[in-house]
């Protein structure tokens, strides 16, 4: 799976097997759910929403850099 | 978990029309509940470019208000060139008037500059002149906006509380200051609404805002307060609980120090708690 993560502007690829939570994967990437916007495919997706291999993430950062 | 409506929610319980919808009603209330100000008055707004400004002057303009941005640009290299540049773009887009004040033009110096000749905080000079500058600027209009968030007032909140900032706990809240002779009347229509949400609602307006992180920042303190609340897993309605009882305390708190001598600085002759204001202050070092 290919993430990127904005607040650090880089892509990283990522093996999560079948399927996981948004919520699990955060937690592997060290990030809180309250600090970032996850996109999915340029869709919008909750914690509880699931994601593959195939996915490609967009990791957008909450918290303003100021 | 599904919007009310049926359809697959983005955020919490909201489908995409129903958050947009929940933010606009929650800004809106916001300015009615706290009689922030109204479709007569001449509105200038404090903005960096950022999600924050970039998101109330989205809302402002969207619901007719009567407004100019304003932007004081520091002289930060490799980053407020960023955010400056998005709010240009945003602000011819919409037929906003925006007016740039520089650190450069108003004291001669950049704030790169200024850190090499100081001993003192970078946060703490850009501070001080960056209120001295939105004060001064601001005149001529009713009311001074800023897009101070939920997330920012309960870090103050808390931040303050922690080191027995009593008197600064007086001064925040959704019309901040004590109100004075010579200050314009500060307001924040974002204050029942959190950072996320705020992000979230740009992103889905496809409003363009780069992330990029001021060299100067010292997360420390401030970080781990944020971490703090973050860590709940109900952080939002924790954020709502420590407002509504700021809220609470507000008056009385602002009663207590309402007589807090007010002078005029005997040199720039704005408003000034002492003969000289710490923005002169700052200016007589500098220039040493």
């Amino acid at each position: 799976m290919k993430i990127y993560i904005e607040r650090k502007n880089q892509w990283v690829e990522k093996d999560i097997g079948i399927k996981i939570k948004v919520r699990e994967l955060l937690k592997e990437l060290g990030l809180n759910p309250e600090e970032v916007i996850v996109v999915k495919n340029d869709e919008i997706i909750t914690e509880d929403d699931y994601v593959t291999n195939q996915d490609q993430i967009k990791l957008i950062s909450v918290i303003s850099g100021g | 978990m599904d919007c009310f409506c049926g359809r697959k929610s983005i955020y919490e319980n909201f489908c995409k029309e129903h958050f947009l919808e929940y933010v606009e009603k929650t800004f809106l209330d916001t300015i009615n509940r706290f009689n922030l100000f109204s479709k007569k008055d001449r509105i200038v707004v404090a903005a960096s470019g950022g999600k924050d400004s970039l998101c109330v002057l989205y809302l402002l303009k969207k619901f007719d208000y009567n407004i100019d941005a304003l932007l004081i640009d520091e002289g930060i290299k490799d980053y407020r060139e960023v955010t400056k540049q998005d709010l240009i773009d945003f602000c011819n887009k919409f037929g906003i008037d925006l007016k740039i004040v520089s650190f450069k033009e108003e004291f001669s110096y950049t704030l790169d500059e200024m850190v090499k000749k100081l001993k003192k905080k970078p946060c703490t000079v850009c501070g001080i002149f960056r209120r001295y500058l939105l004060n001064k600027y601001s005149k001529g209009y009713d009311v001074l906006v800023t897009g101070h968030n939920m997330d920012d007032e309960v870090q103050s909140i808390l931040m303050n509380l922690l080191k027995n900032q009593i008197p600064i706990l007086a001064r925040i809240g959704p019309i901040s200051g004590i109100k004075r002779q010579g200050f314009v009347k500060r307001v924040k229509p974002l204050y029942l609404l959190t950072e996320k949400e705020i992000r979230l609602y740009v992103f889905l307006n496809n409003i363009k805002v780069t992330y990029k992180e001021c060299p100067y920042t010292v997360f420390s303190f401030r970080n781990r307060v944020i971490d703090f609340i973050n860590a709940f897993e109900n952080s939002r309605e924790i954020k709502r609980n420590i407002i509504e009882f700021h809220l609470t305390r507000l008056e009385g708190l602002r009663n207590l120090y309402k007589d807090m001598e007010l002078k005029t600085c005997k040199i720039c002759n704005e408003p000034s708690t002492q003969d000289i204001c710490n923005s002169c202050k700052l200016v007589l070092e500098i220039k040493k």
